[in-house]
């Protein structure tokens, strides 16, 4: 997709974001928690951000992992309550296995979870599974999930229907999901080489948080500027001024890896299970997470005083969105261990 | 798929390789290794090999003798030349003398001063920092008068890197004493035998002498051996440090070694007598430095590709040199850490290693080090560019 056309996606994206279920609304009535409007689906897919990712081929409009890792930002910078981010990043990956689907992923009538199982049974006859997971990223609504079993596989199983039991839940950071077990499901298995589902759906979460801390790192300099004590702004105390500096070291670490991980995953595309082609970046970008950009968001806390820790602030939503974000999909321990000299320092 | 990984750079990286693999000799890479003070005769060697190749100074102006590399290319030289411990060429010449006399040097000058950069025949220092100037260079007293057709210059100056082997030495001095201060700097090339002058060594914690103090008394120079236009020495030298900044991160020597603490994780047996690596703790803190070093290298990558692009990357780089001379600092604390009693005994007279070759080079480099967060503008500084500059603080 050309920037240019891509631009004018952002700027009705901003707009969207602004005017529906807002962040300033939501914070109104944080008890509600981030719940996705009553418009989110339809609204995203007649606008279509939902075939964004796809090939012209299945009636998408190939944008570019770099253009989608921009609009994930954005919903990031944004605190939105509806997956996009998981959409735009694992959504593609399924129709490259399954081209019949992009239409109703298109249309938003198929909506996609995420979960990583822990426990998956064959059933006594084999073709079906037992599975529970605790933690289904993706709408409330979904209709399907793609679930990450012990053993490397995938499986496209339903969401909703009599061998589904769905309990609903709700993240740190308020966004509502659901925990689901399965029994006697018949599972889709997903033949797929290269990077998995999860790896995907962790992108999705790296590209979400560079918007969220983007997002923080911004108002938290606009309320320094403003904020006066003892007859100056704190903007003005280097003390402030070198903390903020070193928040801006790990900001700009963090977008550099999400344009790095956007290559890696554009090569992915194109050139799907080519040995050459995986996503090195994701461990190292993904515990970037854990290791700076939320530390990063404390400090961010530290610095704007009392108002930074109040439920009533955006700031401690982005907080806990990144903690979210740390935790998710391989966590900060998990990814470090798939960090090496040998794969990340020497690859050839 | 970045700016360092295309398939024409995979080539020219090969070509890095095979020149190293043909010239670079055993005894350059171990005083390499030894320590961050290689000696000037082996420096020296080393340009001349880079010389003979046309590789002297690939970021000059192919003019001047640059390789017309562009600055992707440069990364992979500078990568590969690390990896295989190359000496650093006489960084002051190459760096900072050269870039300063191309950009705004006589014609003469570049004639004269150029070509034994590159051969590798003349070293410079910079004379620059005063004891009573050092983040704030501008306050700097060192003065020059005119007197007929030559300079007068005299006054202090210190952290003069390398200054007892250099030939000459770029300096910066005021030549005005009117208006703010820095508007009266200028800039002159100074020759090292000049009468007058005369050097203290400075002995670092490293117990080595790679620094010195410097005393000007009314020291002799002629006219011409000021640079570019008199009292614009501040706007050079801000340009010069500008330059410095992006190569501050010193990415590529870095990964070396990581690579080499790696290596001493595998060696090194720890208190059940397994190999370090075998440890949760030791590869939990390898595979942080790993992965910062690669958020490190990412954003340079990115300010390698504006530079590409024919764009300037500015205030930017200040987060280069903080974050780059910060992971310089944390790879050697690892590697003292495992270390541990083997890298905190010496030899028995004032200057000698470690007598133990797994530690030789950690000690001196971890202690050097100190001073990367210090140099070419304090990380103290670089906060007060980024929070000025780039934030409006």
């Amino acid at each position: 997709m050309d920037n240019s056309d891509f631009d004018m996606v952002l700027d009705a994206a901003r707009r969207w974001m602004a005017k529906t279920s807002p962040l300033a609304d939501r914070l109104m009535d944080v008890r509600r928690g981030h719940v996705e409007a009553p418009s989110a689906w339809s609204d995203l897919a007649s606008m279509g951000w939902l075939a964004l990712p796809f090939s012209h081929a299945v009636g998408g409009y190939d944008a570019t992992p770099a253009q989608l890792f921009s609009l994930i930002a954005l919903a990031g910078s944004h605190a939105r309550p509806e997956p996009l981010a998981l959409h735009l990043v694992v959504a593609p990956w399924l129709v490259r296995q399954h081209p019949d689907m992009a239409e109703a992923l298109a249309q938003g009538r198929v909506r996609l979870g995420v979960a990583r199982s822990d426990t998956v049974q064959n059933t006594r006859n084999g073709a079906r599974i037992n599975a529970a997971a605790a933690v289904v990223l993706g709408s409330p609504s979904a209709t399907h999930v793609l679930l990450a079993c012990p053993d490397g596989r995938c499986a496209l199983v339903d969401a909703a229907g009599p061998q589904v039991e769905a309990t609903p839940a709700r993240l740190l950071d308020g966004r509502c999901v659901q925990s689901m077990q399965w029994r006697g499901t018949e599972p889709d298995w997903l033949a797929a080489s290269g990077p998995s589902v999860l790896d995907h759906a962790a992108c999705a979460l790296v590209a979400d948080t560079a918007g969220v801390l983007e997002a923080a790192f911004a108002l938290t300099l606009d309320y320094l500027k403003t904020r006066t004590q003892f007859g100056s702004s704190l903007a003005s105390h280097q003390a402030i001024q070198h903390r903020m500096a070193e928040v801006y070291c790990d900001l700009q670490q963090l977008k550099a890896l999400c344009g790095r991980l956007a290559g890696e995953m554009g090569t992915v595309q194109q050139q799907g299970d080519a040995p050459s082609s995986g996503l090195r970046m994701l461990p190292i970008a993904k515990s970037f997470v854990g290791r700076r950009a939320l530390p990063a968001a404390g400090q961010l806390i530290q610095l704007s005083g009392g108002i930074g820790v109040t439920d009533e602030y955006h700031l401690a939503h982005y907080y806990k969105r990144l903690q979210v974000n740390a935790a998710l999909f391989g966590d900060t321990q998990t990814q470090l261990s798939r960090v090496s000299v040998a794969d990340h320092l020497l690859p050839d | 798929m970045n700016i360092l990984t295309s398939p024409e750079l995979a080539r020219f990286r090969e070509e890095v390789r095979a020149f190293l693999k043909a010239r670079l000799t055993p005894e350059l890479v171990a005083a390499t290794r030894s320590g961050p003070h290689v000696p000037r005769p082996l420096v020296a060697r080393w340009q001349g090999l880079l010389h003979a190749q046309g590789w002297a100074a690939p970021h000059w102006p192919t003019a001047w003798g640059g390789t017309g590399w562009n600055e992707a290319q440069r990364y992979v030289f500078e990568e590969e030349t690390a990896l295989a411990d190359a000496p650093l060429g006489d960084v002051l010449g190459l760096f900072l003398a050269g870039p300063l006399l191309i950009a705004e040097g006589s014609e003469q000058q570049k004639a004269r001063f150029l070509p034994p950069i590159l051969s590798g025949s003349t070293f410079w220092c910079q004379g620059f920092s005063e004891p009573g100037a050092g983040s704030n260079l501008a306050s700097l007293t060192t003065s020059a008068r005119l007197d007929g057709d030559s300079w007068v210059i005299s006054g202090q100056k210190t952290w003069l890197t390398g200054g007892h082997e250099a030939d000459m030495m770029f300096l910066l001095a005021r030549t005005e004493t009117q208006g703010r201060p820095q508007q009266g700097l200028s800039i002159f090339l100074v020759d090292m035998q000049s009468p007058g002058l005369s050097l203290r060594p400075i002995l670092t914690m490293d117990e080595a002498h790679s620094v010195n103090a410097l005393f000007l008394d009314e020291v002799r120079v002629p006219g011409d051996a000021l640079v570019g236009t008199r009292g614009q020495g501040w706007q050079y030298a801000k340009d010069l440090l500008a330059r410095e900044r992006v190569n501050n991160a010193q990415a590529p020597r870095t990964k070396r070694d990581i690579v080499e603490l790696d290596r001493l994780a595998r060696t090194l047996q720890g208190p059940t007598g397994t190999p370090l690596i075998e440890d949760a703790g030791v590869l939990g803190t390898l595979a942080a430095l790993v992965a910062d070093f690669v958020a490190l290298e990412s954003a340079v990558i990115e300010v390698i590709a504006l530079q590409v692009s024919g764009l300037e990357p500015g205030p930017i780089a200040s987060t280069l040199k903080i974050r780059g001379s910060e992971l310089q600092q944390r790879v050697t604390e690892t590697a003292m850490d495992w270390l541990a009693e083997r890298a905190v005994l010496l030899g028995a007279s004032y200057g000698d290693p470690s007598p133990d070759p797994a530690a030789r080079g950690w000690t001196e480099r971890h202690l050097f080090r100190r001073v990367v967060t210090i140099y070419a503008g304090s990380n103290e500084i670089q906060k007060n560019i980024i929070a000025k500059s780039l934030l409006g603080m």
